[in-house]
């Protein structure tokens, strides 16, 4: 009866100590979720502001190139568009390759073929 | 005895409330626990249901979220539209201690009138817009001022960095990130951001807590981003050239495109006066409007080339048949028909290249009001083109059981019938696409599934061809209207246009319409350019006010394409280059050039060798000569082979006169 009774003292004394560790767990668990809320938190704000500053400097990038920008700066280092004859491109094995816009067959104005 | 009794004497015996008192114990005990269960029992099983949506309220709050409205691009990427995060500046005016103060400190912030800023920050509401979209700078401003009552929030604001560039043709947006106008409008369902309602938890603060897998980065809000068809520096050729030629012209505005024929895409799309999205306040009634795809108009002689492939492409016609022009007067259905100059008999090819109302008309009547109604409506005139755009006109075409006898004269002249810009661009495309319907496309990743369709056939291939060919007359021969486009070493196809406008009241007052269509090149083309120019003075005539404008667009998109041709006429004292014999050239000494030796210790003998071989081998050494002369060979250099390399800082310090290459045409 003795030994019966120490059985279950132990048992349940281990039970509320097993409590007490599962409950101090949850609770340290749930504190360690609401820091990483706010960790969280903060990050998506760091986030938010960095694609926003994105955002922005894509649209000054875009500025920058702007075709009326392009213009200026162009005349002002002394470019300018490309004029009939100036423009070839070769290729690492020499080829050259001028306008493929070549001019239109003869004239034959004369009727359904 | 006493004692002796009082020894023997049987003591009463104590009375145990020990059981008792652990009965009441375990009584009070139970009670307490069965009230514990109870109650537990009540908030649980009785009060459950309520007491869970409290805390619910409490805990968790609702929250709204969108996605950020989508970008539109031009056809290489450019940004031409995008939402960016910017500050909204707003109040709760019972917080405001000051707001006399406040107003003074905020107005010269804000731009606003001090009265303006005090009348909102004595509000009775709880919360008031001071300034929406405002600046980081000016934002930084107000936070630094740090005034009771006044917040900044975020706003969402709408980026046109190329700020005029295609305009109209984008829209606008409101302050709600709508699209109110253009593309903005029309695509609206595509570019907004959708909206989302999620459940977060708050902590005792208020602050929002995202813990579920509900989180807003699980799903996509983002609108879509649009790429259209649009070159965004074509689109600035076409836009810098429109608002020269109706400035010279003083004409109140125009419209020029610029179309890829073999893909029917919309290079250009340029409306003038300009319209800057980026500033709508105070915005004038029209000033955003598309006039390319809504005004319409009557394109005079535009319809010529049109009238002669349907007449030709139904046989009453042969560009031989020769038409007598009344010596540019001509009694028809009680109303006389003018030429502007006395022509006899033309051709039907000749009455393009001149131009001639009667022998319009007279083809028209040959062909007949209804297979001419029935061209007109394969043509696309009447009817929406289809393109995403906003208010889009079908333009004017009346039932053929409405047509008098003259109306099919007057309409085979394009005065009569009413046509947007867009309508025309697309009926002129069919011929340039030799005669197949091809719908035009201003985006390039359309939502629209692809579905193969049979294509639409017009005109027969050689009956299109017949009739670039005849508008290249118009350009390219003498007495043809279009002169003013002609591109010496291209074939450039034309018609001209100068029609004059109704008057709202009816009848014909004396403002035109003068404009000119353009195939690049003439045959087969690649490029179709429109231009219109709107009531211009003094000159109204198409081949005056737009067909230079088109000429100047044709050049400067060859030239950024590198598409130039070969032998046009360079400018005084430059000399002619074959580009076979050229070709041929370079590329014997390109073979040449290719075994040369180079001494890495010292400048190698460049002379002889391709300008490009001896550029890139100083480059390599970081050096960038200065050119002088003519021709693609080099025929002497300084300094002289052999000789040091030019040291980095002294070449760097020089730049360009540090190392002179000399050039010559080979012999």
């Amino acid at each position: 009866m003795n030994a019966m009774s120490k059985e279950w003292g132990l048992s349940v004394a281990f039970s509320l100590f097993l409590m007490l560790v599962f409950g101090l767990g949850l609770v340290w668990l749930n504190i360690e979720r609401v820091d990483l809320a706010y960790d969280l938190n903060q990050i998506q704000r760091d986030i938010n502001e960095t694609e926003s500053l994105v955002a922005k400097l894509e649209v000054e990038r875009n500025t920058l190139v702007t075709p009326e920008r392009l213009r200026a700066l162009a005349a002002h280092y002394g470019l300018g568009q490309a004029r009939a004859g100036q423009i070839r491109r070769i290729s690492d094995a020499g080829d050259v390759t001028v306008s493929t816009l070549t001019p239109a067959e003869t004239p034959a104005a004369d009727g359904k073929q | 005895m006493n004692r002796k009794a009082t020894v023997n004497k049987p003591q009463k015996p104590a009375r145990d409330w020990s059981r008792a008192k652990i009965i009441l114990v375990c009584s009070f005990v139970f009670l307490g626990w069965l009230g514990l269960w109870a109650r537990a029992g009540y908030l649980q099983i009785i009060q459950g249901d309520e007491l869970a949506s409290k805390a619910m309220r409490q805990h968790v709050a609702s929250e709204l979220d969108r996605g950020s409205r989508g970008q539109i691009l031009d056809r290489n990427g450019m940004l031409l539209a995008k939402s960016v995060e910017l500050c909204a500046v707003y109040a709760r005016p019972a917080e405001v201690k000051e707001p006399a103060k406040a107003a003074a400190i905020l107005a010269p912030i804000l731009g606003q009138s001090q009265g303006e800023l005090l009348e909102k920050l004595t509000s009775k509401r709880g919360f008031v817009y001071l300034e929406r979209r405002v600046a980081d700078k000016t934002a930084a401003k107000v936070r630094e001022a740090d005034l009771d009552g006044v917040h900044l929030g975020v706003d969402y604001g709408r980026s046109y960095p190329n700020r005029h560039l295609a305009g109209q043709l984008l829209g606008f947006v409101n302050v709600d990130d709508k699209g109110v106008e253009g593309l903005e409008l029309a695509l609206n369902d595509r570019l907004a951001g959708k909206r989302a309602e999620y459940a977060v938890q708050r902590d005792a603060s208020g602050r929002r807590l995202y813990l579920d897998a509900e989180g807003r980065e699980m799903q996509n809000l983002n609108g879509q981003d649009i790429r259209l068809t649009i070159d965004s520096h074509i689109q600035f050729f076409a836009e810098e050239e429109l608002a020269k030629a109706v400035e010279k012209n003083h004409a109140v505005r125009g419209v020029t495109m610029v179309i890829h024929v073999p893909t029917a895409e919309i290079l250009a799309w340029a409306n003038y006066p300009y319209f800057n999205p980026n500033n709508v306040v105070g915005l004038k009634p029209g000033a955003g409007r598309n006039r390319a795809a809504v005004d319409v108009y009557e394109p005079g002689s535009t319809m010529k080339p049109l009238l002669v492939a349907s007449a030709l492409q139904e046989g009453v016609v042969r560009p031989d048949t020769t038409i007598y022009c009344e010596k540019g007067r001509y009694s028809y259905a009680k109303r006389v028909i003018r030429d502007t100059h006395p022509y006899g008999d033309l051709t039907v090819a000749e009455v393009i290249r001149s131009s001639s109302n009667i022998g319009a008309a007279k083809i028209g009547a040959k062909l007949g009001p209804a297979k001419l109604f029935a061209y007109f409506s394969r043509l696309g005139f009447g009817k929406r083109t289809g393109l995403p755009l906003a208010g889009e006109s079908s333009g004017l075409v009346r039932p053929l059981k409405q047509w008098m006898p003259i109306d099919t004269a007057t309409a085979s002249f394009g005065q009569g019938i009413g046509v947007t810009a867009i309508q025309l661009a697309q009926a002129y495309h069919i011929l340039a696409n030799d005669g197949l319907y091809k719908p035009l496309q201003l985006v390039l990743d359309s939502d629209q599934p692809v579905v193969e369709t049979a294509p639409v056939r017009v005109f027969d291939a050689d009956v299109a061809r017949t009739v670039q060919r005849m508008m290249r007359d118009v350009v390219q021969e003498e007495g043809g209207t279009g002169g003013n486009a002609m591109i010496e070493g291209l074939e450039v196809g034309g018609k001209t246009g100068t029609a004059q406008k109704a008057k709202p009241g009816g009848g014909y007052g004396n403002k035109y319409l003068g404009s000119f269509v353009a195939f690049v090149p003439a045959v087969g083309p690649e490029y179709l350019i429109l231009t219109m120019i709107d009531e211009p003075e003094p000159s109204h005539y198409g081949g005056v006010v737009a067909a230079p404008a088109v000429r100047e667009v044709t050049l400067k998109t060859l030239s950024y394409l590198g598409r130039m041709p070969e032998t046009v006429k360079l400018a005084k004292g430059q000399e002619q280059i074959h580009p076979v014999q050229a070709d041929r050239e370079i590329l014997e000494i390109a073979n040449v050039g290719a075994t040369t030796h180079v001494d890495a210790k010292s400048v190698p003998d460049f002379a002889g060798m391709p300008l490009r071989r001896a550029v890139e081998i100083l480059a390599k050494k970081g050096i960038v000569p200065k050119l002088e002369g003519q021709g693609l060979v080099v025929s002497g250099q300084t300094p002289a082979p052999g000789a040091p390399w030019p040291a980095e800082e002294a070449s760097r310090q020089n730049d360009a006169g540090g190392f002179v290459l000399k050039l010559a045409r080979p012999s």
